[in-house]
């Protein structure tokens, strides 16, 4: 799979669109033609026979007729073009978006979500674009150029290896130019992506410069950087203004060989006037071709670099994915769901993210988690529901290994309230069900839970409220009421509380956690910092730097885990 | 004009640079139009079985040589012009910037002054810069262009110039159809935008609830929408192109007819006689004719846009400095802090800070409390003299804040805001910021007395990770920037909420590196947090731009006022 597979199914349109350029092309050819037919039948001296001025008239409509012809046939390629660009756009934009859906959160955050998003964006767009542009500007320089070769021959031998080889060098040398330019551009970009990352910091940073004293400290490093900046974008003016003389340089000379043809072989080999005038024509018309050519091609490397990074994502391997273990027994209250033997993540630094975990959750019970900023938990929850895999040990799920079964089973026995986001644009109603019919009582019984009722109902549309995207307008303590009634409304087997509280007051938070703990058989994941959130819980474990330092109910880990009691002390003793 | 002019300030000793490429401008445009011209004269002579056109050859190859180089000197030379004045306008605003005073960034938006960073200066450069140099080359190539041609048929130009018209209205109707699709495609592709921006940040919960399916069909009706958008507006710009070419092979038509009309005919009014060189230039010319005129069309286009920029851009250069008067330099250390009757409002509606007067001794550790919007961080901001208050005084020894220096006084300070700011460069760089020839060892002394350092440790490059490529929390950029101040001690420690994001064991762990920091230090803190408050010398408990209670923690909470209630409504 890459950029390009969505394209296939237009073969056909990007194959037969150049066809129809292929005529506006012939027209163009065709023009010095008619004049050199002009020229020579009618103003040659030594022509017996003259022709008359109808003649030069009908020849001169021909080229205004040819005109039209090339124009309506072109329009056809453009037609295909916008057509192919706008169509494959869309596939390549589902096909990355399939892509996306597939991939693990995680591999999101180490891909980049603004990288991802571009791709989705600007990098499918440029693409398209690219594809358009192939197959209306691109192939026309090419046709041209050969035509008017083909046709400088076909005047005069002579004239036409001069063209070709004044066409040739300057071709080589808009080679050049394409081949080096796009990565001396890149380099310009860097340094202009540096420049700007120095004015941000400046921007944000004011006060810490300032409070640092550290401000001619920072002039002095931004003149070197925009000094840099300038050497590197003053090497690149130096070689891009080669171009423009060469192609102006050599095209020139090719028509000094021609005029220079024409008066040693007037009255041997008979390159007439009008055939000079037609290869002037012709030279002229090439030229042009192969400097848009030169201006698109600057275009396409845009979209070269898009095709690389799509291709680079869609590459992305799947590395969360379905075990052979279609159906699940279903489980008992005190059960063993998840076991973790010695297991450890590491994401290759000095140190494992996590390590030594050994622990056990059964079917219905209450499991409250502690830890510090870092201390791992969110990436604990990460193993569990497999958005990441463990790289020693093992994890088992309902008593198979956990990546033998499949993630839907997996994920539809969890429900699960993060640290960020959750929200979508859409209503209320559908925030909570997410597709899936819930009665009104069902819901308003969710809300009520999660203490979110009252301020749903002070909206006059209640549960068909909208949200803006990822719910921006409701403050932050709204947002996480609506995401812990959520998942009491979905009431799955395992329910996971990610610091899902982090942002209601002592008091909402007692209500919330009465109703999330009092459906019984449920199987509950409470996460948190503080610690009255979780002292209730059948089993606490802490968690402080990627292990786990203590675990037990909380009155045993007042007594047996440091931390612990440091936190409690901390948080609750003083009162 | 007048603004296009203020572009040279920024040449600085290089205005010769813009006058050699207009210069060599002129050259490359006349060789460029004497060629056809000459090769008219050597087609005419051969016709006239007149075989010596050696002389004429020779002028050609002359002439395209002089054309190469000074092609080659004009579009290098205006580059030139362009780089040096972009980096003397990103040094200018970079420096002007510095030195403007904290409110100006504080009433602005971020994004803004960092597009003329970028944006803005690089629009100046292609705009003002490369666009003029490409309009006063195509305006000489036009003038000149038709100039010659009248020069060599008045007729036949004069067909020229009235078909030339044809074009720009083509050109023009297309534009108009254009503008309208192309707003509609950047609206439809906003709205696919937003929908995957919330699919990726929501991954997590799209692949937790499986609601794959569901967000792929709304994904997919707004793609098709963006692909019906997206034709019309690509098709419609496809009309551009051959559309010039058409009108181009119009007046192309239209000449061979006319000048064949005139070679047959030939009018005596015109005098001269046409002859068939003269057709083979005009030939050459109406072919290049119209390129020039979109050259300039483009060119004027992206000069508009530059001014605007460059607008912008002379508007910040006008800005305000900040004010620094100070003369009375501090001598070794500073004894304490002492407010009176401070007022401050950052607009003149509304007031902040209402009468505020405190005084701190040297080495107290001062805890800031109070609700939301009480005032408490514009105070910092004062103390550090990011704002001066409107009236009333804060003194150090007896000298008024604002008789000193600032860097004078800041040197003093070492300070953690709500917000952690880092900056680009390695997490040591970071670190070291406020003491950049520190060595590793201090480095990692310091990150480990702020309990950074087991999370630096974990980073692929350790102490040597870039910034940009360690993805840290706020919580963890909070750390590093405890790690920053705790390297620096500083004499006065002016902490805002700057453990806000760190769990609260860490703060434990932490309080240990700062109680060695603070041995003797002044330290001021705004904290919500009850570990910080309690143990704090004194606590100015603040409310509505007032200190409402002042004392330590046992006698605030024995008096029972607006500090008991406070701490009852957040802790219990």
């Amino acid at each position: 799979m890459n950029a390009f597979t969505p394209l296939k199914k237009y073969r056909a349109k990007v194959l037969i669109a150049p066809l129809f350029k292929l005529i506006e092309c012939l027209c163009e050819i065709a023009v010095p033609f008619f004049v050199r037919a002009i020229i020579d039948s009618c103003f040659d001296a030594a022509n017996p026979d003259p022709k008359d001025l109808g003649f030069a008239l009908g020849m001169g409509g021909v080229v205004l007729l040819l005109a039209f012809v090339g124009f309506a046939f072109t329009m056809i390629t453009q037609y295909l073009a916008a057509r192919v660009a706008a169509d494959y756009g869309y596939d390549l934009k589902a096909t990355l978006h399939d892509h996306l859906l597939a991939l693990s959160p995680k591999q999101i955050d180490a891909y980049g979500k603004e990288k991802a998003l571009n791709l989705l964006g600007s990098d499918a767009f440029a693409l398209g674009n690219g594809v358009q542009h192939f197959m209306r500007l691109l192939v026309r320089a090419p046709f041209l150029t050969i035509g008017c070769l083909a046709a400088a021959f076909f005047i005069n031998v002579y004239a036409g290896i001069v063209i070709a080889t004044a066409l040739l060098i300057c071709a080589l040398a808009l080679g050049i130019y394409m081949k080096k330019a796009p990565e001396k551009y890149q380099r310009l970009q860097e340094e202009l992506d540096r420049l700007s990352t120095s004015g941000g910091d400046l921007i944000r940073g004011v006060r810490v410069i300032h409070g640092f004293n550290a401000e001619e400290r920072e002039i002095a490093a931004f003149s070197k950087q925009s000094d840099h900046y300038r050497k590197v974008a003053t090497a690149i003016w130096r070689f891009t203004s080669f171009v423009n003389p060469i192609t102006f340089a050599f095209i020139n000379l090719a028509l000094i060989g021609v005029l220079f043809l024409g008066s040693y072989s007037f009255s041997s080999t008979g390159l007439s006037v009008g055939s000079m005038v037609a290869l002037i024509s012709l030279l002229t018309q090439a030229l042009a071709a192969l400097l848009q050519f030169s201006l698109l091609a600057n275009n396409l490397t845009k979209a070269i670099a898009s095709k690389h990074r799509i291709d680079a994502f869609l590459a992305l391997p799947l590395l969360i994915q379905d075990g052979p273990i279609q159906e699940e027994a279903p489980m008992e209250v005190g059960q063993t769901l998840f076991a973790f033997h010695d297991a450890e993540l590491s994401f290759g630094g000095d140190r494992p993210v996590l390590s030594h975990l050994n622990l056990e959750i059964k079917k219905g019970e209450r499991i409250g988690i502690i830890g510090g900023t870092g201390a791992g938990k969110s990436t604990f929850l990460a193993l569990l529901c497999r958005y990441l895999d463990v790289t020693h040990g093992e994890i088992t799920f309902k008593g198979h290994p956990i990546q033998d079964g499949t993630l839907a089973n997996l994920r539809s026995s969890i429900a699960m309230v993060g640290q960020q986001g959750g929200l979508f644009q859409g209503s209320i109603r559908d925030n909570l069900c997410l597709g899936l019919p819930f009665s009104e009582t069902e819901i308003n019984a969710a809300l009520e839970g999660a203490q979110a009722a009252s301020f749903v109902q002070a909206y006059v549309d209640g549960l068909d409220h909208p949200l803006t995207e990822m719910g921006n307008n409701l403050s932050g303590g709204q947002r996480q009421r609506l995401l812990i009634a959520r998942n009491l409304l979905h009431h799955r087997e395992i329910s996971i509380y990610d610091d899902a509280t982090s942002a209601l007051d002592y008091a909402t938070e007692a209500k919330v956690r009465q109703a999330i703990f009092a459906r019984s058989g449920d199987t509950i994941l409470f996460v948190s910092q503080r610690v009255t959130s979780v002292m209730g819980c059948d089993r606490i474990y802490v968690f402080d730097n990627g292990e786990i330092v203590g675990e037990g109910d909380h009155e045993s880990l007042l007594k047996g885990c440091p931390v612990y009691a440091e936190t409690y002390q901390a948080q609750v003793a003083r009162r | 004009m007048k603004r296009f002019l203020g572009l040279f300030r920024y040449l600085k000793g290089k205005t010769y640079l813009v006058v050699l490429s207009l210069v060599f401008a002129l050259f490359a445009v006349g060789a460029k139009l004497a060629i056809p011209y000459l090769t008219g004269v050597c087609i005419d002579s051969i016709r006239q079985g007149e075989m010596k056109i050696g002389p004429y050859l020779w002028a050609i190859l002359a002439t395209l040589i002089v054309g190469a180089f000074a092609r080659y000197f004009f579009t290098y030379f205006v580059s030139i012009s362009g780089e040096t004045i972009v980096k003397k306008m990103r040094e200018a605003l970079y420096e002007k910037l510095m030195h403007a005073p904290v409110s100006y960034f504080d009433s602005r938006k971020e994004g803004d002054l960092l597009l003329l960073f970028t944006n803005d200066i690089d629009t100046v450069r292609t705009g003002l810069v490369s666009g003029s140099a490409s309009f006063f080359e195509g305006a000489v190539q036009i003038l000149a262009t038709i100039g010659l041609m009248i020069y060599l048929n008045w007729v036949l130009a004069l067909v020229v110039v009235f078909l030339t018209p044809l074009s720009i209205v083509v050109s023009r109707l297309i534009s108009k159809a254009n503008a309208k699709s192309f707003r509609a495609q950047a609206a439809n592709m906003a709205a696919l935008s937003g929908q995957s921006n919330e699919t990726i940040a929501n991954l997590q919960t799209v692949q937790s609830y499986g609601i794959e399916t569901i967000r792929k069909q709304d994904f997919h009706a707004k793609a098709k929408a963006v692909q019906g958008a997206q034709f019309k507006a690509v098709f419609a710009s496809a009309w551009i192109n051959p559309s010039s070419r058409l009108v181009n092979n119009l007046i192309y038509g239209a000449v061979v007819m006319m000048g064949c009309y005139l070679l047959f005919e030939q009018p005596a009014f015109l005098g001269r006689a046409f002859t068939v060189g003269y057709l083979s230039s005009f030939l050459t010319y109406a072919y290049q004719y119209m390129a020039p005129f979109n050259e300039v069309a483009d060119a004027s286009g992206d000069i508009l846009f530059a001014l605007s920029s460059f607008a912008r851009y002379e508007e910040t250069m006008q800005g305000p400095l900040d004010n620094d008067d100070g003369l009375v330099l501090t001598g070794e250390q500073i004894d304490g802090f002492e407010a009176k009757d401070l007022h401050f409002g950052y607009t003149s509606e509304r007031e902040v800070l209402s009468g505020i007067s405190f005084s701190i001794g040297r080495g107290q550790t001062v805890a800031l409390v109070g609700t939301t919007g009480c005032g408490k961080t514009t105070l910092i901001n004062l103390l550090m003299r990011f704002y001066d208050p409107s009236s009333g005084t804060i003194t150090v020894d007896g000298t008024s804040l604002q008789d000193i220096p600032k860097a004078d006084l800041r040197r003093y300070y070492g300070m953690v805001l709500q917000q952690p700011i880092l900056f680009h460069g390695t997490i040591a760089e970071n670190i070291a910021f406020a003491k950049p020839d520190s060595s590793l060892q201090e480095i990692q002394e310091a990150a480990a007395l702020a309990r950074a350092d087991r999370l630096i440790e974990k980073l692929p490059q350790g102490y040597d990770t870039p910034v940009s490529a360690a993805h840290l929390s706020s919580g963890e950029k909070q750390l590093i920037c405890l790690a920053r101040v705790l390297l620096s001690a500083p004499e006065v420690v002016l902490l805002d909420e700057a453990t806000s994001n760190i769990d609260l064991r860490t703060e434990i762990a932490l309080s240990g590196g700062f109680d060695t920091l603070l041995k003797g230090k002044t330290a001021i803190v705004v904290a919500h947090r009850l570990s910080t408050i309690v143990g704090s010398d004194l606590i100015l408990v603040m409310d509505h731009g007032q200190i409402v209670e002042q004392g330590n923690f046992t006698d605030l909470m024995e008096r029972g006022g607006f500090f008991a209630k406070l701490y009852a409504s957040q802790f219990q």
